[in-house]
């Protein structure tokens, strides 16, 4: 039986790794790498064979002509990313190898548990999966099963749905046929604003809902949470405020259980999430 | 209302760098000839704000927000400086708030 040894949440924030290069940092900067190096070093000592990470497509290899809600990769290596990511953020082309066994034995699992996943067998992947891995596994050596999200373009899953999923992922990998040490890395954010009037401002977007988000996942209440963001509500935090929900997937994947670590990091930019679970039994 | 479409055109451009170099050379002549591949139309206000790269007009119509700020900085980053670029933008989307962007 597959053992999870580690649950990560992290930013999937775009224009970090170039900022991170250049010679003049903001000051809240250091903060910042200090949590990515603790996010780093958890994972390294968890040793995982096979990385489950959990994202959201931005319009790249979703779009409207056929979108899906959730979906599954299944290849044996993967590239990231795409050209205007390139372009707009400086992020490498990168390739990530893959598990397609455990991609199967997953979509599978999940099938058996009422969750219907999209699959892919060739998909590229953004920065929803590129930054954290440069974040914590910037070797890109552990081979990856990528779950992608719609929690972008409306109509969308309801928040409750992406907490359903994450269960049936983690019932999924509770029963997979392997002795395989699986970690679960997850991206998203908390109050955010992207191509609205709010976007580039270096604060927290909205203080209240990411001291609550962060309320939520500390202390396993999924029912605050779901009841708490609806699509006003979260549209008042930010425009793209919605890729919160991954955490609620996360949240599922972990058994609504208490996290060892949970922080919406204030550090001049809207706010950063950090999440872990060092063990899960 | 084809917001879809206009999305379709936006990320083809983002996405695409010859796409992005013919558009932003010739927006006008790009979208005329690109309309004509495509089963659906545009109304005459959403070609009319594609063929002059009107970002505040795309944002008003419901254009997806995520992209068109991506779109909007690589066809217009050799015309405007960056930041001058971000506080019209932002300001345009102001006077106009939260269109729904659903499609």
């Amino acid at each position: 039986m597959a053992q999870i040894v580690t649950i990560i949440g992290i930013t999937h924030n775009p224009f970090m790794p170039r900022l991170f290069q250049q010679p003049q940092q903001p000051p809240g900067a250091a903060k910042v790498k200090e949590r990515i190096a603790i996010m780093r070093q958890k994972l390294a000592a968890a040793k995982p064979d096979v990385l489950i990470t959990i994202g959201n497509d931005h319009l790249h290899q979703f779009f409207m002509d056929n979108m899906p809600a959730f979906m599954i990769g299944k290849m044996d290596q993967y590239d990231g990313t795409f050209y205007d990511e390139i372009r707009e953020f400086g992020l490498p082309s990168c390739k990530l190898p893959g598990d397609p066994d455990v991609s199967d034995a997953i979509m599978d699992g999940a099938f058996d548990r009422g969750v219907d996943f999209a699959y892919s067998n060739e998909l590229t992947i953004d920065h929803s999966i590129v930054v954290p891995m440069l974040f914590v596994r910037p070797e890109m050596d552990i081979p990856i099963v990528p779950i992608l999200t719609n929690c972008i373009a409306p109509p969308m899953p309801r928040p409750k749905r992406f907490y359903e999923v994450g269960k049936a992922i983690r019932a999924a990998i509770d029963s997979l046929p392997t002795h395989k040490r699986v970690g679960v890395l997850v991206s998203g954010h908390l109050s955010l604003e992207v191509g609205g009037p709010k976007q580039f401002e270096r604060k927290l977007q909205d203080p209240e809902f990411d001291a609550n988000a962060v309320g939520w996942i500390e202390n396993g209440d999924i029912q605050s949470a779901v009841d708490f963001c609806t699509p006003e509500r979260m549209l008042r935090a930010g425009n793209m405020t919605m890729g919160y929900l991954n955490f609620l997937m996360m949240m599922g994947v972990a058994n609504n259980s208490k996290p060892s670590y949970a922080e919406g990091l204030d550090a001049g930019f809207p706010a950063i999430p950090f999440f872990s679970w060092d063990s899960q039994h | 209302m084809s917001k879809y479409l206009m999305n379709k055109l936006i990320h083809h451009v983002n996405m695409n760098e010859a796409a992005e170099d013919e558009y932003a050379g010739n927006p006008r002549a790009f979208v005329d000839k690109w309309e004509k591949t495509q089963k659906l139309k545009f109304t005459p206000e959403e070609r009319e704000a594609v063929a002059t790269k009107d970002y505040g007009k795309l944002y008003a119509l419901g254009a997806h927000p995520f992209t068109l700020w991506s779109f909007t900085e690589a066809v217009w980053s050799h015309e405007k400086p960056r930041e001058e670029l971000v506080a019209d933008y932002k300001e345009k989307a102001a006077k106009v708030g939260y269109p729904d962007f659903k499609t």
